[in-house]
């Protein structure tokens, strides 16, 4: 029987089938997130040539994802907005595979590539339309550049290469402003692989340039921005323990893996090194103690963990293979590593999608029961994902927070404006406004219309509507 | 540190983590931590400074009595060790222990020129025997080796010398095995390294007790003075280990011990799991008779250091029930959803990792390039049950643990069923990991991550029990029944071919006395009479055999072959190759072989990097004629060759800077190599004496070194 042996690059092509099957299939998961719904209705905005003050504010994203994600939506709603988010994952994918057969060989790169793809975190966040997994693509393709920049032969290309990293690297940075935290760690990269004149080529000259004509021309001020993220930040801190069980949830695996690679004989060092890159953003989380998006932040570190995590598997192979001197013994043990982590990856992929609430039976009433200038009150600010969803149906429809109709300062309880329905929802979207401040308003003006129990992959939530006596 | 980090990790263990609702499963799991951390304390307070001691010269004129205690062994194991027995040089009587009462035996020692002696009853089995040796024993010193250990000519006079102390009871030299292929070798032979279950002990621990005056006793391959047996009423026989428990006694009474660090003697390692299983029961058993019956922490006379290290010699059996644990806790994990503990979350991880990685890289540096900690526990996944069955069978009466000699020399074989533990362990883990997979997949589990880390744990105690089953399957259908020794042998075969005589210059690449594999620069026909000259340095052999399978390859117009080569008669002297096996070509191919690995920081503390080849060698073992310097030609072998240089076998002596002429016949012509000898090391024995040269080719055209590499590359293609 002739032995057939597949090439790593078509292995690597059914990973990226893989991602895209199991994504394309499953763009439904949930109703629209919020921030998708702010970055869609923003880039809408923006392409209309609309001013958007509060958006930039609630994004953090003042144009690249908010437009590109606009265009996908008009080209397929949601669901196209969400494969914008698809294409840069596959393509972060991509340059996860291309740097790590750039450092760790073809068989480790596509070994990278799979675990990358079998991520629970990178199979959701290519499949919502946020700008994390854009911003993800830059860092991932900036790195990709640095290590093309210690391969090439060519001092041209690889002067280029690193010109690229930089651009790759400012624009994941105007994605989403958090990214400048890797500079550090890639400058040191870049210093030690080529010295510290291409340390400055890589980190200043591009950057400053890009970056002052951006500051320049950008109509929302990055810094308004960043001190607006800091103060929220700030609102939502956890304590130390509880902040370190959250950032290592997602990266757990990946980093038991990523240290085993550590002792891979060939490899070890690259395993130190893609740690330290990678360690910036959960550094940022443990010291500012900051819980937002901590689950989505961790694709960032894992761009890196990742290939780290496939020497571990290497070397866990080798150790479980007990020496044998068989390279289909190793693959075996290697498989079956690679399946455990899959099937870790899909619980949390599972987790994930159910961890915001599923709004659908919120918005299935409001189709059935609501009419065109209606006006909607709820106690989180959730309103843009009705907004969104029922713009077509109700462009008139007003979706409001309860704390800008509130009228507690008014000589009898009431709403400054006429409000046909209340959405209660306290323990997600309003659990910093619960309703209990206004109930007093709300029986005495509203009946209970319908109750809804959401499901989460942590536990339950409910949502309350009232409608107008 | 390790063990500060140990102990701390260990406190915080049992003040932190236990789960409440699994305490039964909490506490064993801690134990069997525990248990681990005790043994390696006691280890590296064992091996803290090894002591390798310079053998004194020889005390002449003592009187020495070999004894060899044998029950079952074939007789031509016996034969190789009492030849050997004879040719130690030291003045000496050879009683052979008779324990099977066979006539064949007796006869063997007549013709050899051994005492032979037979007890009418068997009472203390090996202990007894020796005893009753002591009995019929005047000399002062009592030299005893195994049925299967063959002692080098000079083994007296390299420990006699260490009896000028008056003090001492005896002197131990390693037991050393060449049959590498056993079970408890593993051999890589293109990196020519072998790591033996046995080597950590003989290399390290051995050396390490001596510093603390607690080497011991290990049946064979020592020399005791008549003296110290007496004091202690002669051989222990308490336990079924009577080494160890007579070891105990002689240390107790104030005697010293040496042990001398240098192979003396070599003899067969357990060639399957099935006397490797039989050989460990009785070794843990006689472990536990002595816990028992003369536990070293209270017999009076020893020091706390000879107490540790006894210690540390006798409670490795419980290895057997830790690793009970170790292997079931993933699956129950695995198929319950009980933990241990009360999470395993990265708080736990980030104890235990930092704790476990100092654990092994302290044990790896300690063990001074013998440990191997894989092999180490491949090894115990193999012994577990071993352990298990030798603890309970002490719960048995007396009369129903019998002592089992381990089988040696015969051909090997094992029941499959000693390999159900290893099954059943593989079995479980894998079970568990699916079953765990298939209800975090369908929604039934959320402990992810407690999942993921326990696969790891399972596949990796099924990596394990795997390794085991197939390395010992792999030795149930073994060919051959000796282990052949890789040598270069000069061979001159010759045939009749239809009434004309053909002669071929040939080598043989490995030997026994029953059969040779060798390689010919032509072909060597099948079903033909062969005429064989076994060319040993400073005498021939000669004998007659046939082909039993051939390979041949071409290069260029050039035919190579590889011929399997069964001796059917030995025409002159069979113990003179006997003997050259035994004295020459196992201490050559073994000294070939390294036994020690390069530790992390012997890597990071190296002052010269690692030796380099300057070009890919091939194994090239063809017969050449050499002459050196212009000289006489004599007969040798290639062993590799490389387009720059070549490695020689020759029996004549070269020195660094000769200038050589190597030429090669091949069956139509012959082709000569010159070259200049760069470096050239002593190998083989004062008998058969014989120099290894590497050659770096001069005024050598490049179509000879590219016939000849061509020839090699075929060669290598007849593996």
């Amino acid at each position: 029987m002739k032995h057939v042996m597949m090439r790593p690059r078509s292995l690597f092509l059914l990973v990226l089938l893989y991602g895209l099957l199991v994504t394309v299939f499953d763009l439904d998961y949930n109703s629209v997130f919020i921030d998708e719904a702010y970055h869609i209705t923003m880039g809408r905005e923006l392409l209309r040539g609309d001013p958007c003050p509060g958006c930039p504010f609630a994004t953090g994203s003042p144009r690249i994802h908010p437009t590109l994600a606009a265009i996908g939506d008009i080209a397929g709603g949601i669901h196209g907005a969400r494969i914008v988010s698809l294409v840069f994952g596959l393509g972060l994918t991509a340059a996860v595979y291309l740097a790590s057969t750039l450092l760790l060989g073809e068989a480790l790169g596509v070994l990278a590539a799979a675990l990358f793809i079998f991520t629970g975190q990178t199979l959701y966040l290519s499949k919502l339309a946020t700008y994390d997994m854009t911003a993800a693509f830059f860092l991932g393709a900036s790195f990709c550049m640095l290590v093309l920049s210690t391969r090439v032969a060519s001092e041209r290309h690889r002067v280029f290469a690193i010109v690229f990293g930089s651009i790759a690297l400012f624009i994941a940075a105007a994605t989403k402003y958090l990214l400048p935290v890797f500079m550090p760690a890639l400058g040191l990269y870049v210093l030690f692989s080529h010295g510290w004149r291409r340390t400055i080529l890589y980190c200043v000259l591009p950057i400053a340039a890009l970056g002052a004509l951006y500051v320049a021309f950008e109509q929302f001020a990055p810094g308004v921005i960043v001190r607006g993220q800091i103060e929220t930040y700030r609102v939502i801190t956890v304590p130390l323990k509880t902040i370190f069980e959250w950032a290592f949830r997602w990266i757990a695996f990946v980093l038991l893996l990523a240290v085993f690679g550590v002792f891979h004989e060939k490899h070890g060092k690259k395993a130190a090194m893609l740690i330290a890159l990678g360690s910036p953003i959960i550094l940022l989380h443990l010291v500012t103690r900051a819980e937002q998006s901590v689950n989505k932040n961790m694709i960032f570190a894992l761009i890196f963990l990742v290939p780290a995590a496939a020497i571990g598997v290497d070397h866990m192979a080798r150790i479980f293979s007990s020496g044998t001197r068989s390279r289909a013994v190793r693959v075996f043990f290697a498989a079956a590593i690679v399946t455990i982590y899959w099937a870790y990856g899909v619980f949390n992929l599972k987790w994930l999608e159910r961890q915001y609430p599923d709004v659908t039976p919120i918005i299935e009433f409001f189709d059935e029961n609501g009419f065109d200038g209606m006006v909607v009150a709820m106690n989180g600010w959730d309103g843009v994902i009705y907004e969104y969803t029922l713009a077509d149906r109700f462009p008139r429809a007003k979706w409001i927070n309860l704390r800008d109709v509130d009228a507690a300062d008014y000589p009898e309880p009431a709403f400054v404006e006429h409000v046909d329905f209340v959405v209660c929802e306290d323990l997600f979207y309003g659990k910093i406004t619960p309703c209990e401040q206004w109930q007093e308003y709300i029986d005495r003006d509203f009946a209970l219309v319908r109750n809804f129990t959401i499901e989460h992959s942590w536990g339950f939530t409910d949502a309350t509507i009232y409608g107008r006596r | 540190m390790s063990a500060i980090v140990t102990l701390y990790y260990l406190y915080w263990r049992v003040t932190s983590t236990f789960n409440q609702q699994a305490l039964f499963f909490s506490w064993s799991l801690w134990i069997a931590e525990c248990f681990g951390a005790i043994t390696t304390f006691l280890f590296f307070f064992a091996v803290w400074r090894p002591r390798y001691r310079e053998a004194p010269p020889a005390i002449p004129g003592r009187t020495v009595d070999v004894l060899v205690p044998t029950k079952n062994e074939p007789e031509a194991v016996l034969r190789k060790t009492l030849l050997a027995c004879g040719d130690l040089r030291y003045p000496h009587r050879t009683l052979v222990l008779d324990d099977g009462n066979r006539p064949a035996v007796k006869k063997l020692c007549e013709e050899l020129g051994c005492v032979y002696l037979a007890r009418e009853t068997h009472e203390h089995a090996k202990a007894g025997n020796v005893n009753f040796g002591l009995a019929h024993s005047t000399a002062e010193f009592i030299a005893i080796f195994d049925a299967d250990h063959a002692p080098l000519p000079w083994f007296i006079d390299r420990l006699i010398g260490y009896f000028a102390d008056e003090k001492l009871a005896f002197a131990q030299a390693p037991q050393e095995f060449y049959n590498i292929d056993s079970f408890q070798h593993r051999a890589d032979h293109e990196k020519k390294y072998v790591w033996t279950e046995q080597g950590l002990f003989y290399n390290l621990i051995q050396p390490g007790r001596d510093r603390w005056e607690a080497a011991y006793f290990v049946g064979s391959c020592a020399i005791m003075r008549r003296a110290a047996l007496d004091d202690v009423g002669g051989f222990a026989t308490g336990s079924i280990t009577e080494d160890m428990l007579t070891s105990v006694k002689i240390h107790a009474k104030g005697w010293k011990s040496a042990y001398h660090l240098e192979p003396l003697a070599y003899g067969i390692a357990a060639e399957t799991i099935h006397p490797f299983h039989i050989q460990r029961r009785r070794w843990s058993l006689g472990g536990w008779q002595v816990f028992f019956t003369a536990n070293p922490l209270f017999v009076r006379g020893l020091t706390f250091p000879q107490r540790l290290c006894y210690l540390g010699s006798l409670i490795y059996p419980i290895e057997g029930f830790q690793k009970l644990v170790f292997y079931v806790t993933p699956p129950i994990v695995l198929f319950t959803g009980v933990l241990p503990m009360q999470a395993l979350d990265i708080t736990y991880l980030m104890h235990f990792v930092p704790y476990y990685a100092l654990a092994l890289f302290a044990y790896n540096e300690m063990g001074r390039g013998y440990a191997g900690y894989l092999l180490l526990e491949q090894f115990s996944m193999g012994k577990f049950v071993t352990y298990l069955q030798s603890f309970f069978s002490l719960l048995l009466p007396r009369r129903l643990r019998q002592f089992k000699v381990t089988p040696k020399g015969e051909q090997p074989s094992a029941p499959h069923a000693l390999l159900a533990p290893q099954i059943a362990v593989a079995g479980g883990s894998v079970l568990g990991i699916v079953f765990a997979l298939w209800m975090l997949l369908a929604g039934r589990r959320s402990d992810e991550f407690i999942i993921a880390v326990n696969s790891l744990w399972a596949l990796f105690n099924s990596g394990l029990a795997l390794a085991i089953i197939v390395y010992a399957r792999s030795k149930f259908e073994q060919r051959r029944g000796d282990f052949r020794l890789f040598d270069s042998v000069p061979v001159r075969v010759g045939w009749d071919d239809g009434g004309k005589p053909v002669r071929r210059g040939a080598v043989a690449e490995d030997a026994t006395e029953t059969g040779l594999s060798i390689v010919a620069a032509g072909e060597i026909p099948k079903n033909r009479d062969l005429s064989l000259e076994i060319e040993l340095p400073r005498v021939t052999v000669r004998a007659t055999g046939h082909v039993k399978h051939a390979k041949t390859a071409a290069a260029g117009n050039d035919v190579v072959g590889r011929f399997g080569v069964a001796v059917t008669g030995v025409t002159g002297e069979l113990d003179t190759l006997s003997r050259y096996l035994r004295e020459s070509s196992v201490a050559k191919f073994l000294a070939e072989y390294s036994t020690r690995y390069r530790t992390y920081l012997d890597k990071r503390l190296a002052k010269e990097p690692e030796r380099r080849e300057r070009a890919p060698r091939l194994p090239a073992p063809l017969p050449a004629s050499i002459a050196a310097n212009g000289g006489r030609p004599a007969l040798g072998a290639i062993r590799n060759v490389s387009d720059t240089g070549m490695l020689l076998a020759s029996r004549e002596q070269l020195a660094a800077g000769d200038r050589v002429a190597v030429e090669i016949a091949f069956r139509e012509d012959a082709e000569t190599l010159r070259g200049i000898v760069v470096r050239v090391v002593e190998r083989g024995s004062d008998e058969y004496p014989e120099w290894v040269a590497g050659v770096r080719f001069e005024n050598t055209g490049v179509d000879a070194i590219n016939r000849i590499v061509a020839v090699a590359t075929a060669l290598s293609t007849l593996r």
